[in-house]
């Protein structure tokens, strides 16, 4: 089986999140959906356009489809947009690791998300969500440009708040006449805060300009490199560490990422 | 045991290989040595090596991953295509080349999943080696761990000597053709001479162990803003490279009728890491450069041991600017 051949699948259903964010909802058309880790990523083609790195915003042990929470930002993501219910892809995958959430017994988590970063995060805190108990508090931090930019509405406003101690707390860049929330970019807004790193895993999600300025607001904080876990993406075409593109150093972010630690990336050239 | 082939016998050699297998060999082309299939009265050229490399028997230049379309209900179907499931044999292969397959096997086959048209067409290759009794004036393979006379990844090894060729097999899969062909074998005298052409040829190997970790140490050097400086970004170095293995996977056609296909493409293009976003990690020429020397003498070598680099020359012979990958290294305080 050549691992570079997609399944086909079909969109379920189209869930449109903000102007430029849409959930894909997605069922292969023969056999199983491959079993996958909150963390974790798939190849999406669109016949006749390509293929596109994606992270997976679904979790697993829900028993749902996959789901897909995709930015229009390029070629492919772009055909995405244009498609509907019922529309034809080829999905492959999981690729990566997955968020180490085995090495988080009884610590506090503290979700920091920007934009569509908050996609692998809801993957993850829906993971978590459903095995409360082995952790202790859990603090959602989301930024986005604008209130109608803000993701996931539907959990992020109902769904987690109401879920057993579960702090969310929402930020914009720029407010519009309605937002009562906070105004400000995402770093900024988390040393308002100021968690504490006593016991707790910080995880962040979201634009490169997002991350570089959010890990140095931790550490202001004090969490040390290791408290401190985090994804990158980079540009990928095969998935399986030989395409040759996505490397940072001797790693390779389609196998030996998405998620690294601060502690590990502190060892990988600055170059991502 | 060391068996002989008589001048005269090799084209009888080659054609009972030339049906259970797809044979290339060195033909002469346009005034330049390429590897060509091999039929009936071609006459193998065995001085010099091949301008352009034995990778894309195995990786080919373009390829079609699978073909799709849709079925009359709208359905869509996805096709994989049919190959040559003849196995290949290459004869005339330099030593270099032949150790770089071995290379290309580690990211192809030695790492989960194995990637399947790599393997299909490698699977069962019977790789024949010549050796070099002459080096080329861009040749430097024993300064990364190399020898004209190696049999890295070799099955069979050829050394021509008067009047004809010994031959040694030098893998299991050797080993098993070499009983099944029979060759009689060299007489004491062709053997010895065997040895001499291997020794002249072998100068003392100068690896440059620990180049890896010293490199690593080096990314952030100004030596690199240097380095780049008159590289045009052609990429015909990592084309033309025997263990650049870089690829781009594409759509051709529509929805309805198309084919994805898999293109080899280069570190040295802007376009190769741009993100659809507009970010770029690797933004100008320095970035490139350095991404290219890292993988060979760094990366590689981290992740699989040895260096990517057979010191085959062609990235010197081809380059536009005369940047010499040899200048480089010893710039870089590695192998001179």
């Amino acid at each position: 089986m050549n691992p570079l051949v997609p399944q086909v699948a079909t969109i379920k259903n189209i869930v449109v999140e903000t102007p430029d964010v849409r959930t894909f909802v997605v069922e292969p058309d023969h056999g199983q959906t491959f079993a996958y880790r909150p963390g974790q990523c798939a190849m999406v083609s669109v016949f006749g356009v390509g293929e596109a790195m994606l992270s997976i915003s679904s979790t697993a042990r829900r028993g749902g489809p996959l789901e897909f929470s995709v930015k229009r930002v390029g070629r492919v993501t772009g055909a995405l947009h244009e498609a509907e219910p019922g529309h034809r892809i080829g999905v492959r995958g999981p690729y990566g690791n997955h968020f180490p959430v085995e090495d988080w017994a009884g610590s506090n988590l503290l979700f920091i998300g920007g934009g569509i970063g908050l996609a692998p995060l809801r993957a993850l805190i829906n993971h978590c969500l459903d095995e409360r108990r082995r952790y202790g508090k859990f603090d959602i931090i989301y930024g986005a440009r604008s209130p109608q930019d803000l993701c996931f509405q539907g959990e992020l406003m109902e769904n987690w708040p109401r879920a057993e101690d579960v702090g969310v707390h929402l930020t914009v860049d720029a407010a519009d006449g309605d937002w009562k929330g906070a105004v400000a970019l995402v770093p900024h807004f988390l040393e308002k805060l100021g968690p504490s790193p006593e016991g707790t895993t910080a995880i962040t999600c979201g634009p490169p300009i997002m991350i570089k300025y959010t890990l140095a607001s931790l550490k202001k904080l004090g969490f040390s490199d290791h408290q401190i876990v985090t994804t990158l993406e980079l540009k990928m075409q095969c998935g399986i560490g030989k395409c040759g593109r996505c490397n940072i150093g001797s790693k390779y972010v389609c196998v030996d990422g998405p998620v690294f630690t601060y502690a590990q990336l502190k060892e990988l050239p600055q170059e991502y | 045991m060391v068996g002989f082939i008589p001048e005269a016998e090799l084209d009888r050699v080659l054609a009972r290989l030339a049906g259970p297998y797809r044979l290339y060999v060195p033909v002469s082309c346009a005034g330049r040595v390429e590897l060509g299939e091999w039929s009936p009265g071609i006459r193998p050229v065995l001085e010099g090596r091949a301008y352009g490399t034995a990778k894309q028997l195995f990786l080919p230049r373009s390829e079609e991953l699978f073909a799709f379309g849709t079925h009359p209900d709208g359905t869509p179907r996805v096709v994989q295509p049919e190959r040559d499931r003849r196995p290949l044999a290459l004869f005339g292969l330099r030593p270099c080349d032949a150790r770089a397959i071995g290379m290309l096997d580690q990211v192809f086959l030695g790492q989960d999943p194995p990637d399947d048209p790599y393997r299909e067409r490698r699977q069962g290759a019977l790789l024949m080696g010549l050796v070099c009794s002459r080096p080329g004036r861009a040749c430097f393979c024993a300064q990364v761990g190399g020898s004209p006379a190696g049999t890295a990844g070799l099955d069979l090894l050829f050394t021509r000597i008067g009047g004809g060729f010994c031959v040694e097999a030098v893998s299991t899969a050797g080993e098993a053709h070499a009983a099944q062909e029979d060759w009689p074998a060299a007489t004491a005298a062709q053997v010895a001479g065997a040895r001499e052409i291997q020794q002249a040829a072998a100068p003392a190997a100068m690896a440059t162990p620990g180049l890896a970790q010293e490199l690593e140490a080096r990314f952030e050097d100004e030596v690199w803003a240097r380095l780049h400086e008159k590289c045009l970004g052609c990429a015909a170095c990592t084309f033309f490279c025997p263990t650049c293995h870089c690829f781009d996977v594409m759509d051709a056609g529509s929805y309805d009728h198309g084919t994805r296909l898999r293109c080899w493409d280069s570190c040295m293009f802007p376009k190769f890491t741009l993100h659809a976003s507009g970010h770029n990690p690797r933004l100008s020429g320095k970035e490139r450069m350095r991404q290219r020397v890292m993988h060979k003498f760094c990366y590689y070598p981290l992740r699989f041991g040895p260096e990517a680099c057979v010191g085959c020359g062609r990235c010197i012979e081809v380059c536009p600017v005369n940047l010499d990958i040899r200048a480089v290294l010893a710039e870089l305080g590695g192998s001179e």
